[in-house]
């Protein structure tokens, strides 16, 4: 499997030096990611900026506040519903998956 | 755990809370949400990332002297611990999955605030954010929110924002300010003698005029343009009020947009530990009553930084030195004497910043055309869905606290228990029952004050192990 790169965007600011690197798994894509970064910084940088849609009106959504008070960067990350992409360190290894609609419904 | 002192929130005002605690000899424990102390203010680069001093805003440097100090003193920080509740005296913390009590003598809140939430049409859409979040996304992250970027808001917080988004190489299609320079010229008189502001503030625009970035003052974002992702920003001159000016609209193309009116202090754990709140007519917010030492109506409770008003990093440091000092001199590690000697000083410098930080929300403080998109089908809860037109309709049928709109509407029930939503309902419930804001009550809060899972809630650690200073 392809795995997307890094720089694709470009939305990564050059010259920065980042963690070893790793691959995390979104939506069962395998996605080049750094150590030190968080699941948001790495989505937005490969330009997935749906991080989940809301139950009602099915609405896209991005990231809010960005510091943890909004809870608008939702997603699901190894079976665990819910999580903020804003403040969750990426691992090795690690499933993400997009919330879509109600994201509990979509997780189980 | 226990400690004598407990701190909750390591940003400025924690940080120099618990330096100030256990340089009197007390044990101290801090608590904070984020992989590293620092807070917003202080925020670092995440482990890993390496990064050309001259790429590094002062605050890097700043911040480092801070936690070098925590260090030293050997206060034990307990990182991405989220402090959810508080029963007879014990913190409660969860932290890797776990629930963890943790009881000191004395407990310093310093919880700090995020950026003020302003609802205008497309609001909601993915590359709308706030300043906060877009300085957290560049500054720690090196990731830009957007290649080209609209900043909007009131108030010299833009300033660092934006150098922030410049040294990660997001161009900036304009700083769009509220208000004009004349209106700041009546409060010359409050801000005389604030020279290191000034010196910062002057900085800072300096870099901006350095970059070219368009400073485009007596304007607002009045709308997002985009599909499912923004592709342009609509701003418009106002009146001295804020109100829009129709026919004064002009698209400027962005693909991100960030807002930046102000902030609302974290005072949750406060309000829920039963500390008094006292509401101030210009921030248009509640905060924590405090005394000159910082303490609150409770015993043993202090207060420091921005959940006591908003004032920037200069003031939350030395009120975290107040705080600090009145816990240590409430555990006993200071004598009132010596407390009272080591506090004049930074009492003193309190009075004066806080001279500034009180024109400031003077003069960028909200104004009611801020809130003039509340109305019609604009969602106002995004974590439920609610539109304005539910709210109004609700107060029309009586409805006339925080409360009531919550328990009909379930605007304030989603997962951000009512942060984003709660100030623009109430301006809402305001306008439509024509009276003043601070008489809407702040609402009750009741632990968990964060989205805690229940496995979490459920692994209750309460074994004692104590600190040693």
């Amino acid at each position: 499997m392809a795995i997307e790169q890094a720089s694709d965007d470009g939305l990564r600011s050059a010259g920065i030096g980042r963690g070893t690197a790793i691959s995390i798994f979104v939506d069962g894509k395998e996605i080049q990611a750094f150590e030190g970064e968080t699941v948001l910084a790495v989505l937005w940088a490969n330009g997935r900026h749906t991080l989940h849609t809301t139950a009602r009106s099915h609405e896209p959504r991005g990231f809010f506040c960005g510091i943890g008070v909004c809870f608008d960067c939702l997603i699901t990350v190894d079976g665990i519903v819910n999580l903020r992409a804003c403040v969750e360190p990426v691992r090795q290894g690690m499933e993400i998956t997009s919330q879509r609609d109600p994201g509990y419904a979509h997780a189980s | 755990m226990q400690a004598d002192v407990v701190v909750v929130g390591g940003g400025p005002a924690g940080m120099a809370a618990a330096t100030a605690a256990a340089e009197a000899g007390a044990s101290v424990i801090m608590l904070d949400e984020y992989p590293k102390p620092g807070g917003q203010f202080f925020k670092v680069t995440g482990d890993g990332f390496s990064v050309a001093q001259k790429r590094m805003t002062r605050e890097h440097a700043r911040g480092e002297v801070w936690r070098e100090k925590l260090r030293h003193l050997n206060i034990r920080v307990l990182t991405r611990a989220l402090v959810w509740g508080r029963f007879d005296g014990r913190v409660m913390v969860a932290h890797e999955g776990r629930s963890k009590s943790i009881s000191g003598k004395a407990l310093v809140i310093a919880t700090g605030a995020y950026d003020r939430p302003v609802a205008f049409p497309g609001w909601t859409l993915p590359g709308v954010i706030m300043a906060g979040g877009a300085q957290t996304l560049a500054k720690s992250q090196w990731v830009k929110p957007g290649q080209r970027m609209l900043l909007a808001g009131a108030g010299p917080f833009l300033l660092p924002v934006a150098q922030s988004l410049l040294l990660a190489q997001v161009k900036i299609a304009a700083l769009v300010e509220a208000t004009k320079p004349i209106e700041w010229l009546p409060h010359i008189g409050a801000l005389w003698g604030q020279w290191p502001r000034f010196s910062e503030a002057w900085e800072y625009r300096r870099n901006l005029a350095r970059d070219n970035v368009p400073m485009i003052y007596g304007h607002k974002i009045v709308r997002a343009i985009g599909e499912d992702h923004v592709n342009g920003a609509v701003i418009a001159k106002v009146d001295r009020d804020w109100r829009a000016i129709p026919g004064t609209e002009r698209t400027i193309e962005v693909d991100a947009i960030a807002t930046g009116y102000g902030f609302l202090a974290n005072i949750e754990l406060a309000a829920s530990c039963g500390c008094e709140l006292r509401f101030d007519s210009f921030a248009r917010s509640w905060f924590v009553r405090c005394s000159q030492t910082m303490a609150t109506n409770l015993s043993g409770v202090f207060v420091a930084g921005e959940i006591t008003g908003i004032g920037g990093s200069a003031l939350a440091l030395e009120e975290g030195r107040i705080a600090g000092l009145s816990a240590a001199e409430f555990v006993g590690a200071l004598s009132s004497g010596d407390a009272d000697d080591k506090r004049r000083q930074p009492i003193a410098e309190r009075v004066h910043l806080d001279r500034f930080a009180s024109a400031l929300n003077r003069l960028f403080g909200p104004r009611p055309g801020l809130w003039e998109f509340l109305k019609n089908g604009i969602t106002v809860c995004r974590c439920e869905e609610v539109k304005a037109a539910e709210i109004e309709a609700c107060v029309a049928n009586g409805a006339s606290t925080n409360k009531a709109i919550k328990d009909w509407t379930r605007a304030g029930m989603g997962l951000c228990e009512g942060r984003i939503c709660r100030a623009m309902v109430n301006e809402i419930v305001a306008r439509e029952r024509r009276v003043e804001l601070g008489t809407i009550p702040f609402p009750s809060v009741r632990p968990p004050i964060k989205p805690v899972p229940i496995s979490t809630l459920l692994q209750v650690d309460i074994q004692t192990e104590s600190i040693g200073p």
